[in-house]
């Protein structure tokens, strides 16, 4: 029997004059979860899509248990029972568990209707494998993201995978999801099937892996086992370097406070009684799981949410903020956290994306003036190091994190007072993830405030003078830096969750 | 629990879930507005009425059948009323020109009709095209052609055939003696017609693909479904079903004009969307699209027999999608 469910041997793959995976030989041991960690444009997806028979190779060869073969399309990986869970999970929200799981050229029944009845013994049962519990017609609209991952697992045990590719499984899923989401794949080891675990968290890949390959700017980098690995080696080596913890040492906030929250309630997206301060010069962080409504709050904060009762105060006057462009006229801007749905004109220019906040004061009359335009840019590009190939190149092309310096430079060129970051470093790589949070305390030193809000506990505690925690619209906690840790974040955010 | 309880629990859930059912919505406002009609004029709840509600409706009724399944599969057509002229058209245009048999003419039409329905599915699909337009386009093209076939006169004087009875005609039988139920045969063919689409959308696994492509194409592309092919078939199927209700027509009246239908095709899709499907895909029923058709022929009616004028007709059925549209989404947004 062969050892390896997968092996690549010297792949390269060029898109263009790009080189995405660079001779690249890896494998993925039978019956084991392999870890794959790499920074944003390491050529992780590009190696998944290849498993996956979505692109195919340039050169070199691709085993599979043991076997030479060229997967042509996503049907043949299918029948060859490689199963990729992705990201943003494809599923059909408008139908049950049971229908999703059997969806496909041949759903099992006669040659006219579906058999019912069987789709529902084979779903509880492949559930029992998984050891986890889906009402089977329940409406998957109505199930949490969670669940329609362990739907989508499901599925691929259905199709009789044995290599399963996941794809940041983890990145949206509560802590008790994550916990289901361990046990399933140790489940899955048991039966057999191969894994190959793909995440930005490195604690997680330690944790689940028995193995983990890195790549960088796609090339192999290497491999360590689970036993020798730690977090600062794994991200040396997506790195490249040893990788510094940025760590801000003083404080910048001053006695002044430049934003007062007082008794918020919005019963619609269910914050309730939210009070807090933000003082001049300050990072003040929130915590919380996803859905505590740490979004909510500053969507309602910058009046595209209305709130029911409630004050708030701006340098001590009472406003009355009601839309975003108010906020915005007080200074307070929003970056979201959906960078994609609710912050990028995907198909305009890095320019464009940069100035379309400001176009106001970079027009002359009702022209808009390309000269400031350029040089605001330019402006921004130099504060911040964008990485561009030119200002006129479509936002769409470039990576993550400049993506969000970008958008950040579009908030900072209204130059506001206070910036509400909603996970800021989501999805970037890890190097740029550095650059971000530096920024940040640039930012605070030179006099805004700042509220964060990040799922990352160690990136809140680095770089937050104070945390707040919410759990289901409630503030369950406050904890000044000194006295914050990990555990006591944790306690507070799930607090009212477990009553 | 004891078992008389859990049953009683069932049958409540049973209630509950025809209560919850999205159709119930639109049930009860066509027994609303029915009973406004009823208690407005006199001869609005009768038997008489009721069936020659059935067979106002059958046609429109018809092409709501093949819309709604196009609709769930996230595309549109607005070529179906130039379509439902299209085929009687087509069809008497060969009997009279080529002395065709009126049973192989219509069959013969019937495949037009598919082809045409093929060639919508095509452009949209295969230049990604959105069906919107294509059919804007379709619609105008077969319109313009059927007029050149025609030369804008209407086609009449077919000779004699049994067809026209069986698609135009009436269904007698003897409840008691001497006592003769009559249902004109659109109505039944209706009724076919929507017993047909409710195997083929809700019960049948072609129905399943269906829904997985309009809730998310891309899912189920990766499911291995061919969503190319479900939205051929299902562009094939209104076409058809257009033809078809065309068909109905020129057997009732026994000719055609070209310019019939004209506008039709939006009442079909208000139709459709009063019945609940969803207007980006993903959800619809046949049972909502014959109550939503329903709706459409029980308000022209009563509206007619309240002694309406024809503008005021037009203004509030226009007032009636809206407001049932409206409706439709509030209540998507709380599920």
């Amino acid at each position: 029997m062969p050892e390896n469910i997968i092996e690549f041997k010297n792949i390269t793959k060029r898109f263009g004059g790009t080189t995405a995976l660079d001779q690249v030989s890896f494998t993925a041991k039978k019956g084991e979860v392999t870890g794959l960690i790499g920074e944003n444009g390491a050529g992780k997806s590009t190696l998944i899509k290849i498993c996956g028979g979505v692109i195919e190779p340039n050169e070199g060869q691709v085993f599979y248990e043991g076997e030479e073969i060229k997967i042509e399309s996503p049907r043949m990986a299918e029948k060859l029972g490689i199963s990729i869970v992705h990201q943003e999970l494809p599923i059909c929200e408008n139908m049950t568990v049971a229908q999703n799981i059997f969806l496909g050229p041949d759903i099992p029944g006669g040659k006219i209707f579906p058999d019912k009845k069987f789709m529902h013994k084979r779903t509880k049962e492949l559930f029992s494998r998984l050891n986890i519990e889906i009402p089977v017609n329940k409406l998957v609209s109505k199930c949490s993201l969670g669940q329609k991952q362990m739907i989508i697992i499901a599925k691929s045990l259905a199709r009789d995978a044995n290599f399963v590719l996941m794809d940041e499984p983890t990145t949206a899923l509560s802590p008790d999801e994550i916990d289901v989401l361990y046990d399933v794949l140790q489940r899955l080891t048991e039966e057999g099937i191969s894994v190959l675990f793909v995440s930005h968290r490195l604690n997680e890949v330690i944790k689940v892996s028995d193995r983990i390959c890195a790549l960088k700017d796609g090339k192999y980098v290497g491999d360590i086992s689970k036993d020798e690995a730690t977090e600062d080696k794994l991200a040396s080596m997506m790195v490249g370097r040893d990788v510094e913890t940025i760590n801000k040492k003083a404080s910048f906030a001053k006695e002044e406070k430049i934003l007062e929250v007082k008794n918020l309630n919005q019963e619609k997206i269910g914050l309730k009684d939210i009070s807090f301060d933000l003082k001049k010069g300050e990072v003040l962080g929130f915590a919380g799981l996803q859905g505590a409504g740490r979004s909510e709050l500053a969507r309602t904060l910058i009046g595209n949410f209305k709130l029911d009762s409630g004050e708030i105060y701006f340098k001590g006057e009472k406003v009355d903020i009601n839309s975003p462009k108010k906020a915005i006229e007080y200074g307070i801007g929003y970056l979201p956290e959906d960078r994609g749905n609710l912050g990028l004109f995907k198909k305009l220019d890095v320019k464009t994306n940069l100035c379309i906040a400001n176009i106001d004061n970079l027009s002359n009359y009702y022209m808009v003036n390309n000269k400031k335009i350029r040089e605001t840019t330019n402006k921004f590009k130099d504060q911040l190091d964008i990485k561009l190939r030119s200002i006129s190149q479509n936002i769409d092309s470039l990576s993550g994190g400049n993506q969000q310096k970008v958008l950040l430079a579009r908030w900072l060129s209204l130059q506001p007072e206070i910036l509400i970051l909603d996970e800021p470093t989501r999805g970037i790589d890890v190097g740029t993830k550095n650059e971000i949070r530096k920024l940040i305390i640039d930012l605070v030193e030179k006099g805004y405030s700042i509220i964060m809000i990040s799922s990352e506990m160690t990136e809140l505690l680095s770089i937050a003078d104070r945390i707040l925690v919410m759990s289901r619209g409630h503030i369950t906690g406050e904890f000044t830096r000194e006295e914050a840790t990990e555990e006591k974040i944790m306690k507070a955010a799930v607090q009212e969750t477990l009553l | 629990m004891s078992d008389v309880q859990s049953k009683n629990n069932l049958l409540k859930d049973k209630s509950l879930q025809i209560v919850k059912r999205r159709e119930f919505g639109v049930f009860l406002a066509l027994v609303l507005i029915s009973a406004f009609f009823s208690f407005m004029s006199g001869s609005f709840l009768t038997y008489r009425n009721f069936i020659n509600i059935l067979r106002q409706t059958a046609e429109l009724g018809i092409m709501t059948v093949g819309m709604t399944m196009l609709i769930t599969s996230q595309e549109f057509d607005l070529s179906v009323g130039s379509m439902y002229a299209l085929g009687p058209v087509v069809a008497g245009t060969m009997v009279l020109e080529l002395g065709l048999n009126i049973w192989i003419a219509a069959f013969l039409t019937i495949l037009i009709g598919a082809v045409l329905g093929m060639l919508n599915g095509t452009i949209t699909l295969k230049f990604g095209i959105p069906s919107f337009i294509t059919t804007l386009g379709t619609m105008m093209l077969f319109r313009g052609t059927i007029l050149m076939i025609s030369d804008g006169w209407p086609v009449s004087g077919l000779p004699d055939s049994n067809f026209y009875g069986i698609f135009g005609g009436r269904f007698s039988f003897e409840i008691f003696e001497g006592i003769f139920i009559n249902i004109p045969m659109q109505a039944v063919w209706f009724i076919i017609v929507v017993i047909l689409g409710y195997i083929i959308l809700q019960k049948s696994k072609f129905g399943y693909k269906i829904y997985a492509t309009g809730g998310n194409r891309e899912a189920a592309e990766l499911s291995g479904i061919n969503t190319v092919k479900v939205k051929m078939i299902c562009f094939i199927m209104t076409s058809v079903t257009a033809v078809f209700a065309g068909f109905t027509s020129l057997s009732y009246l026994g000719s055609v004009s070209p310019t019939q239908g004209q506008g039709m095709e939006l009442q079909v899709i208000a139709a459709s969307v009063i019945g609940g499907t969803a207007l980006f895909g993903g959800s619809g029923s046949i049972v909502g699209a014959f109550l939503g058709a329903a709706i459409m022929g029980v308000v022209r009616n009563g509206l007619s027999l309240m002694g309406t004028g024809a503008y005021v007709q037009q203004a509030l059925i226009g007032l009636i999608i809206v407001s049932a549209v409206i409706v439709n989404v509030q209540y998507s947004k709380n599920e």
